[in-house]
């Protein structure tokens, strides 16, 4: 009688571990700013992989996607912290957007170790796909080279010969100017100036803009963004500037998140990106529909790149058979995947771990009485370089 | 580059018009900090929220000047709320409780601002008539930039009648010198305290409007003009028009001219100027008290 209870308990409980087996959710976990200086960008995203689980979830070969959003403030330290928490104590399966490039570096490390895939869905610092690559880590975004060297030598062959750099002192817009640099020098540019002003904490252009109207460049390269980006750009217009010495930015200057506060200073204005809204592909327009849809706005880069880390996410899941409990399989298939995303096509490179996609370049035109941008060219299949990126082999 | 008259000139114009926007924000609380010794951080807030009204004034159709003519009273009746309400109750608390509660209140107007009007930064429209840049000797500058420097010119002058030339400015001067004996002598010092914090309050907004079309309005505008106006009042001096005129002159002009010496170092350029004048005048330029018991 006994033993036929203990097997009977023994069955229950086997059983029991196989039910909850088949019902275990897909745990994906993203560390994106809910509070802090990129909440905006925060919250686009966060809202593109949400419609992405929408979309092409909500389950994956039976297992539902569950999405944990962790914030870290702007601040690499929380994010560090909020990693641990997401990999030790929520046992998430995967990291797939994350915003920051500092967090990005921060949990790298900390990811690899406890071999949990990362995608990261802004984080556009060279090095996490050069120097400091991981065969964890994917980046689902952009890298600040595959922006800035295509547009060097657009430029030059435009007739912008003489170039001044105008830009926030941090380190993004000193890696966009040192990747535009080279390629624009090499195509036979001149970078005339470059001066930066303290990062947050300008207000007051007109010091530099006076001195970049002083060398007399064929076009200011103007690095800025927020709340420096509007307050550049209506000072450039105020000083007189616009109409006289055209600007010309890369993403993240002219943003439609900003078109409100910038008006019409940003007219004329010349950007290469990686997303419009404006391009005309069916993928994109659909998106924008089904954004608006349960949004009621328009869709922006960042929330494309939140859409596409959670889809390249689910594409892997769904190439493991929903068997993401093995990390290395999980890992092998992100890099397989590649699909037609609302940027159009986009791949990821298995060397580099960094997607390759368009870049775009457009200029910001007035329509009607807003600001769009208006597509002027199309540089495809961008990659990076993979020579500076020393990857161990998954395991 | 710096001896290009014509740049050397605009440099000179730009420092001025950044001084002026200083000015408006630290007479009320260089006047208020020797008046009352009261460290009122928030003042900066009062600054934030006039620019936000002006911008939903803006957005409801109505001029700049509308909003001009509204928003500083409006901040001014915010902030002699904020007095009565919190900000009285640790007036004879020391400074650190000063500072707690009115650090206390940047956070929350800031959350504020941001649950109201969300995180984006907003633009105020310059008005048209200010649009465009003036010819000025061969520079072209700015009309709006201008019509500040000229604004902080005639509220400098007209700060400098009350305080010197009206019997409400001689009270003024009377209880920053010496509050226990102005108080012997009949003078409802409450009073007079209740009204230059707004007038301050109502300077602070009107620093707010003014610097929305050329600085922008966004969460955080409060703590970056703060800091600013701290070190202008700490250089120039507590309680005095002409430390306040001093100080904002040095610092305004130490800013623009720091950022095309050496860009790396602009904010250390303000510093520096601090640390040095603190060296040799450790109250400050020209303050109103110089040999307080107070200090």
């Amino acid at each position: 009688m006994r033993r036929a209870l203990c097997a009977g308990a023994v069955c229950a409980v086997l059983s029991m571990n196989s039910a909850a087996l088949a019902a275990d959710p897909f745990k994906i976990g993203g560390i994106l700013a809910t509070t802090g200086n990129d909440v905006p960008q925060g919250t686009e995203m966060a809202n593109g992989m949400r419609l992405a689980i929408e979309q092409i979830g909500p389950q994956v070969n039976g297992r539902d996607i569950q999405l944990l959003i962790e914030d870290d403030g702007s601040n690499p330290n929380t994010g560090l912290q909020k990693a641990r928490k997401l990999i030790q104590s929520d046992k998430v399966d995967m990291i797939a957007g994350v915003l920051l490039s500092a967090t990005a570096l921060a949990i790298s490390p900390v990811a690899s170790a406890a071999k949990v895939p990362v995608i990261l869905s802004l984080a556009s610092a060279n090095a996490l796909t050069g120097e400091k690559c991981s065969p964890w880590v994917f980046r689902a975004s952009y890298a600040n080279s595959q922006i800035a060297e295509p547009f060097g030598p657009w430029i030059a062959a435009k007739g912008y010969k003489n170039i001044f750099i105008l830009g926030a002192d941090f380190v993004t817009p000193r890696e966009f100017a040192g990747d535009f640099r080279r390629t624009f020098e090499k195509a036979g540019g001149k970078v005339v100036g470059e001066v930066y002003s303290p990062f947050n904490k300008t207000q007051d252009f007109g010091p530099y803009l006076a001195q970049a109207r002083s060398a007399n460049p064929d076009a200011i390269l103007a690095f800025y963004y927020g709340a420096e980006a509007i307050l550049f750009a209506k000072q450039y217009e105020s000083f007189g500037l616009k109409g006289k010495i055209p600007m010309i930015a890369m993403l993240g200057t002219t943003p439609v998140m900003l078109r409100q506060a910038q008006g019409s200073s940003v007219d004329g204005v010349i950007s290469s990106l990686n997303y419009i809204p404006e391009l005309q592909n069916p993928e994109n327009i659909a998106f924008q529909k089904a954004y608006r849809e349960k949004f009621h706005a328009s869709a922006s880069e960042f929330a494309v790149m939140g859409y596409d880390s959670m889809r390249f996410a689910i594409e892997a899941a769904k190439k493991v058979n929903g068997h993401v409990e093995d990390r290395v399989a999980l890992a092998k298939a992100i890099s397989q995947v590649s699909f037609n995303s609302a940027r159009g096509p986009t791949r990821m490179n298995p060397a580099t771990h960094q997607v390759d996609q368009n870049v775009y370049i457009a200029k910001i035109v007035k329509k009607g009485d807003a600001e769009v941008f208006d597509l002027i060219d199309t540089i495809p299949n961008v990659s990076t370089d993979a020579s500076a990126c020393k990857m161990a082999p998954l395991q | 580059m710096l001896l290009d008259p014509y740049f050397f000139a605009e440099q000179v114009l730009n420092s001025l018009q950044f001084s002026m926007l200083l000015f408006l924000l630290a007479i009320g609380l260089s006047v208020v900090f020797g008046l009352m010794d009261y460290l009122n951080l928030a003042h900066g807030t009062i600054y934030m929220f006039a620019a936000y009204v002006a911008f939903t004034v803006t957005q409801l159709g109505g001029s700049f000047w509308a909003a001009l003519a509204l928003a500083p009273f409006v901040a001014a009746a915010v902030g002699l709320l904020l007095y009565f309400l919190l900000l009285k109750r640790v007036e004879r608390s020391g400074h650190l409780a000063q500072v707690l509660l009115t650090v206390g209140i940047i956070y929350m107007g800031t959350d504020l601002m941001r649950i109201a009007y969300g995180d984006l930064p907003k633009g105020v429209a310059q008005p048209d008539v200010l649009k465009g840049a003036v010819n000025l000797f061969g520079i072209l500058y700015p009309s709006y930039r201008l019509f500040l420097i000229g604004l902080g010119l005639v509220v400098m002058t007209a700060l400098y009648f009350a305080l010197e030339r009206t019997r409400l400015g001689a009270l003024v001067r009377a209880g920053v010198d010496d509050r226990a004996t102005a108080e012997t002598l009949g003078i409802d010092i409450g009073k007079v305290f209740a009204l230059v914090f707004a007038i301050g309050t109502y300077l602070a907004g009107v620093g707010g409007v003014v610097a929305a079309p050329i600085f922008g309005v966004y969460p955080g505008m409060d703590v970056t003009i703060i800091i600013l106006v701290l070190i202008v009042v700490v250089v120039g001096g507590l309680g005095s028009l002409k430390g306040a005129i001093l100080g904002s002159l040095l610092i305004g002009f130490a800013d623009t001219f720091g950022k095309i010496l050496l860009p790396q170092f602009a904010m250390m350029i303000i510093y520096l100027v601090m640390a040095l004048v603190l060296t040799f005048r450790p109250t400050g330029l020209l303050p109103a008290r110089r040999f307080s018991t107070s200090v």
